[in-house]
């Protein structure tokens, strides 16, 4: 596997990373390398082998359906634009 | 009773001196302070210290033992914490820039636990950001150095709750393990170090890398007080789904069991080429030693061992780069690139406040994940990752415990291996088919390399046999009779 420039901007864009020339070019090093190291997972024979998410079963725990109290106005306030009750973003609608 | 007397102790001296009332937790609380004020700037071990709130809670052991009214053997005992453990009303950043003033508004399950049993929280230590690493180098705030080798790293991720352990700033601190992160630093900085097994210990309130691998543990100056600590954290919670609904057996009553009878495994793939000569002796001494206190030794194989690295990039990164995606300048840490719209507030933020080897792994999880390459990569790991959970149930139908060395090497330089990241993965070896496995598993020093570092053996168990490791572990510690404490 063979990472042009173009796929590790795609990459950090859909990562949300900004990222200058020289910093995509860094990356495209670094990532080449270890996908090469990683590739090696291809020779192994995984046929009949189910996945394994989880190292122990969990069936999801269940709780009774009674109000609990959460942070609230303690969360929200940890935003650096936390006014009134509400964290405020840039304008997402024109 | 000088400083220096106070700090050079082991817990189970210090809570006897405490019983006996011939030190206040405050004395000590104090000691430990003074220690971390005169010494921890050529350590780096601590991103925060908490001297105000600590002496308080000092003064409120204090209050309690004046009263007969103690809450566990931990009361009044100075412990830290890895700073990716939420501390209420104290800073926690995960070593982040993008976490950076971050106040979290409620405690961890871990360390309202230690609070309930009344231990002093002396601190947050330094550490790999968000737990990527295997250094402490990638650290956003300050390096961290060996107390054995200045010049060294202490391991990572939790390089700074490893060396403030061996560097004696405190009585015990916790980590925590998604590859090798509390192991490898435990037997890099000659502590005794318990991943607990998946489930165990609650991770609510820690800041998450991997969730099907992270787990919380005690990292300890010696075997018994890292029973203690597990004692006070492990147990089920709520407010974890993950967590195992189980007893917690009473850790200390295995301490001195020893191994007689025990069957212990060493698997032959864990000594292949590529492991330091004194690294492989030392784990052949300790072999010899097991075998002299009457535990039978048997060869056993664990055939998916060179997949591991690989398995575990894939899916700890999968899980980091979903993990991660909540960091984003909105609802905590600092923002940037906000005027010009939400998108660049997203892209700038993370591109500039997140290190670079935090990118790289959200970039390779964003990779292994994507259309096309999601069943070459992730499901096929997870399939991998079966293979070597089996490989592990397999080989405890004929063992009680799995041992081998916890690093091919001793302690490298600051700067050997941060520019290439694969080296540095590596060293990760023996360490990371046990979280794939959801195994408890310890390091506890074994020997000193010829240049005087310290060298780990790690013990694998069976799930929720965190017991036997400790006798096995405590059979060890008592032969071995080494010097733990580092002169710097």
């Amino acid at each position: 596997m063979e990472f042009s420039l173009d796929q590790i901007a795609k990459l950090a864009k859909l990562s949300r990373l900004a990222m200058d020339e020289s910093e995509l070019k860094s990356m495209q090093s670094d990532l080449q390398k270890v996908v090469s190291y990683i590739d090696m997972l291809a020779q192994v024979d995984v046929s009949g082998i189910k996945p394994m998410a989880h190292a122990m079963l969990v069936d999801t725990p269940m709780r009774a359906d009674e109000k609990t109290v959460v942070a609230g106005q303690k969360a929200l306030s940890q935003s650096s634009a936390y006014a009134e009750g509400f964290i405020s973003v840039p304008k997402i609608i024109e | 009773m000088t400083t220096k007397d106070l700090t050079n102790k082991s817990l189970a001296h210090l809570a006897a001196d405490l019983a006996k009332k011939e030190i206040s937790s405050l004395e000590l609380t104090n000691a430990f302070l003074e220690r971390i004020s005169a010494q921890d700037q050529k350590i780096g071990a601590f991103l925060q210290v908490d001297a105000e709130g600590a002496k308080k809670s000092a003064q409120s052991s204090d209050d309690r033992r004046a009263q007969a009214a103690l809450l566990g053997p931990l009361d009044g005992i100075p412990l830290a914490l890895k700073d990716l453990i939420s501390t209420v009303g104290i800073e926690t950043t995960a070593a982040s820039k993008i976490l950076s003033a971050y106040v979290p508004p409620f405690d961890a399950t871990v360390t309202a636990k230690l609070k309930a049993e009344g231990a002093v929280l002396i601190g947050k230590c330094n550490l790999d950001e968000f737990a990527m690493g295997s250094s402490t180098e990638n650290s956003a705030f300050k390096q961290c150095h060996n107390p054995w080798d200045l010049s060294r790293t202490p391991g990572g991720s939790s390089g700074g709750s490893a060396a403030a352990v061996a560097a004696r700033f405190c009585l015990g601190a916790l980590g925590t393990d998604t590859g090798g992160s509390i192991r490898l630093p435990a037997s890099f900085c000659g502590i005794t170090g318990l991943k607990p097994t998946y489930g165990r210990v609650s991770r609510y309130g820690v800041v998450a890398y991997a969730s099907s691998l992270d787990q919380v543990g005690p990292m300890s100056p010696d075997v018994a007080s890292n029973a203690l600590i597990l004692q006070a954290i492990a147990g089920h919670d709520p407010k974890d789904s993950t967590s195992i609904n189980a007893p917690v057996p009473d850790y200390q009553s295995y301490l001195e069991k020893g191994v007689r009878g025990l069957k212990i495994g060493i698997p032959k793939e864990y000594f292949a080429d590529g492991i330091q000569a004194d690294v492989r002796a030392a784990t052949e001494k300790t072999i010899a030693l097991l075998k002299a206190a009457g535990a039978e030794i048997k060869e056993i194989s664990l055939p998916n061992t060179q997949y591991a690295i690989a398995t575990y990039y894939i899916i700890a990164t999968a899980e980091a780069s979903s993990n991660l995606s909540r960091y984003d300048g909105v609802r905590y840490g600092p923002r940037l690139g906000e005027k010009d719209g939400l998108a660049n507030m997203y892209l700038q933020t993370r591109g500039q406040l997140f290190g670079k080897e935090v990118k790289r792994r959200i970039m390779l999880g964003a990779y292994v994940l994507s259309a096309g390459y999601y069943d070459a990569y992730y499901i096929r790991a997870q399939k991998i990752r079966r293979l070597i959970s089996d490989d592990f149930s397999n080989a405890f139908k004929e063992v009680d415990v799995i041992m081998g060395p916890v690093c091919p090497s001793t302690a490298f330089k600051l700067g050997e291996k941060i520019d290439d990241p694969l080296a540095m993965y590596l060293a990760d070896i023996f360490t990371v088919g046990v979280n794939l496995a959801g195994l408890p598993a310890l390091s506890v020093p074994g020997a000193f390399s010829q240049d005087k570092l310290p060298i780990g053996i790690q013990l694998i168990g069976r799930p929720l046999d965190e017991g036997t490791l400790y006798s096995a572990a405590r059979v060890i510690e008592k032969e071995v009779n080494l010097d733990l404490q580092p002169k710097f």
